[in-house]
C-alpha cells in the first residue's frame, strides 16, 4: 500500500523530529528523568514499581494511561466549552515554537526567513492562553496562579527578547538554518556567554523550573492554573510545561549550542541535536533537587535588575563583536 | 554565581551517594538479633503462673486451657506493644522475644493461641535483610 501523501522532508519533520513523535517521547523521558534524577540526589529510588528491570521507565506511560481512563469532570458553573477547549489550545500553542526551528539540515517544519524571531514571539504568546485557561476554570487558586504567571512573564520576557536579539544581531540573520551555520567556527555560548545566561534563566522562568516555580507552587496554590483539571485535560495542561521545555530547549540548542554541528547530513544531525537537547535539559530538571522557591518579589527583582542588566550587556557585547569582526 | 556553582556541585556529588531507601517488603531492615520483637511462649518451660497476664499493660495476654490440662498464655499481637514486661516477669524464661518486629496480617484476627505460637509463625514471608 502506497503512502497517500508524498513524504516530503517537512512532513517527516512534523511527524518525527522535531515534531509530534519526538515531542511525546520527550514528554515521557523528561518526566521519568526528572523523577529519577531528583530521587537520586535525595538518596532514594525514583519510580520503580511499574518496570523494575528498566528502572521504572514505563511509569510515566502508566500514569498517562491511568489519567486517560480516569473520569473527566467538567464543572457546571464554568463555561464548559472553553473549559474543555483551553487546555488543548494551550498544548498546541506551547508546541508551536517547534514549527519554526530547524533540528537538522532540511528538517524544519515551516521554513521562514525570520524563524527564530517567530518562535520567540509564539512562545511569549503562550502566557495569554494560560491566563485564559485559568480564568475559565473559575477557581480561587487558578486566579492566583494566573496572576503569578502574568507577573513571572513580565519578569522574563524582556531579558529573553533581548538575549535572542543579541544572538540575532551577532549572526546577522534570524533564519533557523543560517543561525546554526554561522556557528561553524565557534558556538554561540562561547561567543556570547551573557546572552546564554540570560536566555537560560529566562527558560527556567518560562517553564517554571524550580527557583521560579511560582505559578504552580503546591504548598500555596494547589497547582496554580492547572488546579481544576483531571484526566485528559490534566495531561494536556500539565504536560504543556514539558512541551514548552522541549520547544524552548530546541531553540536554545539552535541558538547557543550550534544545533546539529559538526554533523552535516540529516540523520546524524538529528542525533547530534537530540544529544545537545538532552545536555541542555539536564540542568533544567536537576534544578528541582537543588533550589528552594523564590518569593514573587524576589523573582521579579531578579528579572528586572540582574537579568535585564545581563541581557543588555549581551546586546552590547554582540554589537562590539559585530564591530570587531564584521564577518 | 559561585554560590550556584557550589549548589550544583553538591547536587552532583549527591548523585553518586548510595541510596538509603529500604524497599519493603522485598528488603527488610536488619535490626540485629536482640530487638524486642514479637513474643512467643515455650510451653515446655511454662509453669502457668499467670504473672505475664497480671503485668501486661495492654491486656494482650489471656490464658487458655490446653489439652494437657494446664493453662498457657495466648497473646493478641494486635494489642501487644512489645514492651517486654511479660518477658521480664516470667520466672522461668518461657516467654521470649523473637527477632521480628514487622509482621503483616491478612486478617484482623491478630490473636495467637498457645498452640499457634512457635517462632516459625513470625518468620518474614519474603525479602532479604537490608543492612541500612
Amino acid at each position: 500500500m502506497a503512502f497517500p501523501i508524498p513524504l516530503t522532508p517537512d512532513l517527516i519533520a512534523a511527524l518525527v523530529f522535531p515534531g509530534i513523535l519526538a515531542l511525546f517521547g520527550f514528554l515521557v523521558v523528561a518526566i521519568w528523568g526528572e523523577r529519577k534524577l531528583v530521587a537520586k540526589v535525595q538518596w532514594r529510588y525514583g519510580p520503580l514499581y511499574v518496570s523494575k528491570q528498566i528502572g521504572g521507565f514505563l511509569q510515566p506511560i502508566a500514569d498517562l494511561v491511568k489519567l486517560l481512563f480516569s473520569e473527566l469532570v467538567i464543572p457546571r458553573h464554568t463555561n464548559r466549552f472553553l473549559f474543555a477547549a483551553t487546555p488543548v489550545l494551550l498544548f498546541a500553542a506551547e508546541a508551536l515554537p517547534v514549527v519554526f526551528i530547524a533540528a537538522a539540515p532540511g528538517l524544519v517544519i515551516l521554513y521562514s526567513q525570520y524563524g527564530v524571531v517567530l518562535a520567540v514571539v509564539v512562545w511569549l504568546l503562550v502566557a495569554v492562553f494560560l491566563v485564559a485557561m485559568a480564568w475559565t476554570e473559575a477557581d480561587k487558586w487558578t486566579y492566583i496562579g494566573a496572576v503569578r504567571e502574568i507577573l513571572l512573564t513580565a519578569a522574563y520576557e524582556v531579558p529573553l527578547l533581548l538575549s535572542v536579539l543579541a544572538m540575532v544581531m551577532l549572526y546577522n540573520t534570524a533564519d533557523p538554518l543560517k543561525v546554526v551555520e554561522s556557528q561553524s567556527w565557534l558556538w554561540g555560548i562561547i561567543l556570547n556567554p551573557l546572552a546564554f545566561i540570560a536566555f537560560y534563566i529566562s527558560v527556567m522562568m518560562s517553564t517554571t523550573r524550580f527557583p521560579f516555580e511560582i505559578p504552580e507552587a503546591e504548598p500555596e496554590v494547589v497547582l496554580g492554573p492547572y488546579t481544576e483539571y483531571g484526566s485528559t485535560l490534566f495531561i494536556l495542561s500539565f504536560g504543556g510545561i514539558y512541551v514548552k521545555m522541549y520547544a524552548t530547549s530546541l531553540l536554545g540548542v539552535a541558538l547557543f549550542l550550534g544545533g546539529w554541528l559538526p554533523a552535516a547530513d540529516t540523520v546524524t544531525g538529528a542525533a547530534v541535536t537530540a544529544l545537545k537537547l538532552a545536555a541542555f535539559v539536564l540542568p533544567l530538571i536537576l534544578v528541582r533537587a537543588i533550589y528552594p522557591r523564590y518569593r514573587i518579589d524576589q523573582a521579579l527583582r531578579v528579572g528586572w535588575t540582574k537579568l535585564l542588566a545581563i541581557s543588555l550587556g549581551a546586546v552590547a557585547l554582540s554589537a562590539l563583536l559585530r564591530a570587531v569582526w564584521p564577518s | 554565581m559561585s554560590v550556584h556553582l557550589k549548589l550544583f556541585t553538591v547536587a552532583v556529588k549527591n548523585l553518586f551517594e548510595r541510596r538509603w531507601t529500604v524497599r519493603w517488603p522485598e528488603e527488610r531492615r536488619d535490626y540485629g538479633e536482640r530487638v524486642r520483637g514479637f513474643i512467643v511462649n515455650d510451653k515446655s518451660k511454662c509453669i502457668s503462673c499467670q504473672l505475664c497476664e497480671a503485668v501486661c499493660p495492654a491486656k494482650a495476654i489471656k490464658f487458655h486451657l490446653e489439652e494437657d490440662g494446664k493453662r498457657y498464655p495466648g497473646i493478641d499481637w494486635g494489642r501487644c506493644i512489645l514492651c517486654g514486661y511479660c518477658v521480664d516477669a516470667c520466672p522461668t524464661g518461657s516467654l521470649q522475644h523473637t527477632a521480628h518486629v514487622e509482621i503483616t496480617w491478612r486478617s484482623l484476627d491478630t490473636y495467637r493461641r498457645p498452640r499457634e505460637m512457635t517462632p516459625e509463625a513470625v518468620k518474614a514471608e519474603r525479602g532479604t535483610a537490608a543492612l541500612v
